[in-house]
């Protein structure tokens, strides 16, 4: 037992950044991205003894995380309250004087649906594969395609308006 | 950058460009020690508290479960506007981690699975893990084998709401239907369905070509959906065989569902759904509506046409147009002044986001769980069973369900003549619920 929890130490350590990274791109939440990832290590944990391949564990590491953040999102609740606080801290925003256009296509990123925001983070953070991302997504690649298809296609809609307007 | 944002051939790059760097100013603001410190600390916590609430359950130490204020009962949380859709009338109990409930063949059938508290989204797909059961992190199982309890199949007598019969069956007894003389149960962890003679409860076992999740009984036929391939298995319930492999959705988790002969198949989350003809064996019309819904991971239910889906809101789907053809806000309502709705943790949806629901001849019924909080009170999690007027698309009535010692979460449902049958599965219970009412 002493063994595995110095096992998850050391694991922490090693595959904690590039999943909070991920978490972080996700949710956009700091805070929620420590949470999300903690609680995938604790779901993890216990399968370290029947992990047979231990590189795999930054791959069902990943798995989770993306799961963790998709179920954060499905409680309506969770994500109206996200919705408020983003008013909140857009209305924040809006009396900043330099306004910038990176800070709104990350907005813009951060309010796609949350299976587009997915599938272009894991495209263009995680550079997957196709096979790879719908895999994690639990969809076909045809699917996987389109979700990053509409994804882009809501940013440049947004992003058009914000230099337009 | 820029300058260039708006050119519809850079957005990709700006885009692999922000994520880079909000990843990378993330990574300069994070604690790897300091996290690892919480994490320790916050899995000590938990295991502790996991220990202590063990010992009082095991040793029914009411003074200590109040010094944890576990009992205290707050005020009434609401002042229902909703008419009372009908009452409780028993309270069964169940083996652990209860997953799936139906009513046949003279009895209420539970299935409980010991790797029910897993999500099977969050398993890989590979059949790499063996089962254990969701419990904190420092449980020792790694260096000793946990105690599983085994799969169990239960038969309730409605007549006096006693259990007459535990059946162990092992496995991970996923889902479960009573018909055709037997009680049918999917297993999710070995390439096998199960036949139960609901007299003798003896078991016959049927090799399937995989793990299977789901069952229904419709056309005169068991079906089985696939855990781990894109299909499902069609089973002759006078000779137990499998008598026809259909190509259906993924190879994740999927449900199956049937009203009469028509036969749905739930897959991507409960976002797309396929019907199956028994005529032909395969996928007739495919229904996609909520494709683009986020808040899915809910279960359906069929009627005659309709497809109803608990998603956090109740969806109503034609699937001759495959259009939602109502949305039915499942949103707590009738709270008083000091439980604030944006307190709540969560609305229409038990705590990993599942919601239930069941069409039956006294209308369509949806199970939601949430957490209530109040300033100054311990949360509660309380479930609620909805009735669904089918004329106006409205919640019609309500019923609440509460359980001070644990909490109640609400999930799979079943019916009966006069009364709905519904899982608590924090409690590990099966309610009963005396219909109401039109």
């Amino acid at each position: 037992m002493e063994g595995d929890r110095g096992r998850l130490g050391e694991l922490y350590v090693r595959h904690a950044p590039s999943s909070l990274r991920l978490a972080y791109l996700l949710t956009g939440d700091r805070e929620l991205a420590e949470d999300l990832v903690q609680e995938a290590f604790a779901r993890l944990v216990g399968r370290l003894a029947h992990l047979r391949d231990v590189e795999a564990f930054p791959v069902y590491l990943r798995q989770i995380v993306v799961n963790l953040s998709r179920m954060h999102f499905r409680r309506r609740s969770v994500e109206r309250a996200y919705l408020r606080r983003e008013e909140r801290n857009s209305s924040n925003e809006g009396v900043q004087p330099d306004f910038d256009l990176r800070e709104d296509l990350w907005k813009a990123i951060r309010n796609l649906p949350e299976r587009q925001r997915t599938a272009i983070v894991l495209h263009f953070y995680e550079d997957l594969t196709e096979g790879q991302a719908s895999e994690i997504l639990g969809c076909r690649p045809g699917t996987y395609r389109s979700l990053i298809s509409r994804g882009m296609q809501t940013l440049r809609t947004g992003m058009r308006g914000v230099r337009d307007g | 950058m820029d300058n260039q944002l708006g050119d519809a051939n850079q957005l990709g790059e700006d885009v692999r460009a922000l994520l880079q760097r909000k990843a990378d100013e993330f990574g300069l603001g994070f604690d790897v020690p300091g996290a690892v410190r919480r994490a320790r600390r916050r899995l000590a916590r938990n295991a502790v508290v996991m220990l202590v609430v063990a010992t009082l359950v095991a040793t029914g130490t009411v003074a200590g479960i109040r010094s944890l204020n576990l009992t205290r009962n707050p005020k009434p949380a609401q002042t229902p506007t909703l008419p009372p859709a009908g009452s409780v009338s028993a309270r069964i109990p169940l083996p652990p981690y209860p997953a799936a409930v139906s009513a046949g063949e003279g009895a209420v059938w539970v299935a409980s699975s010991p790797r029910f508290q897993i999500n099977p989204e969050d398993l890989p797909p590979a059949n790499d893990l063996t089962p254990y059961p969701a419990q904190g992190p420092e449980d020792p199982r790694a260096s000793s084998p946990p105690a599983v309890p085994s799969g169990t199949v239960t038969r309730i007598d409605p007549a006096t709401n006693q259990v007459t019969a535990a059946i162990e069956v092992g496995g991970n007894p996923y889902d479960l239907v009573a018909a055709y003389g037997a009680v049918w149960v999917a297993d999710a962890q070995e390439s096998r369905a199960l036949r139960i003679d609901p007299g003798t409860t003896e078991t016959t076992t049927i090799s399937v070509p995989t793990p299977v999740a789901s069952v229904t009984a419709a056309a005169g036929s068991v079906w089985f959906t696939s855990y781990g391939d894109p299909s499902m298995f069609r089973v002759d319930p006078d000779t137990a065989q499998v008598i026809a492999v259909i190509e259906v959705g993924d190879a994740g988790y999927k449900e199956v569902r049937s009203f009469h002969d028509t036969i749905w198949v739930g897959y991507d989350s409960n976002l797309r759904f396929a019907q199956i003809d028994p005529a032909t064996n395969r996928v007739g019309t495919e229904v996609r509506a909520l494709e683009t819904n986020t808040s899915a991971y809910g279960q359906f239910a069929v009627g005659d046409r309709p497809i109803w889906v608990a998603s956090g809101d109740l969806f109503l789907i034609d699937p001759t147009t495959d259009r939602v053809m109502a949305t039915i806000s499942l949103q707590w309502r009738d709270l008083p002044p000091n439980v604030s709705v944006s307190e709540i943790s969560a609305i229409g949806a038990a705590e990993d986001g599942y919601t239930g629901v069941i069409a039956t001849p006294h209308g369509v019924w949806v199970s939601v769980s949430g957490v209530l909080e109040a300033k100054g009170e311990p949360s509660r999690v309380v479930g609620r069973l909805l009735r669904i007027d089918l004329l106006t698309n409205q919640v019609s009535g309500l019923v609440q369900i509460e359980n001070p010692g644990t909490g109640t979460e609400l999930f799979a449902m079943t019916a009966t003549q006069s009364s709905i049958w519904v899982i608590d599965r924090r409690a590990h219970q099966l309610v009963r619920l005396d219909v109401e009412g039109p």
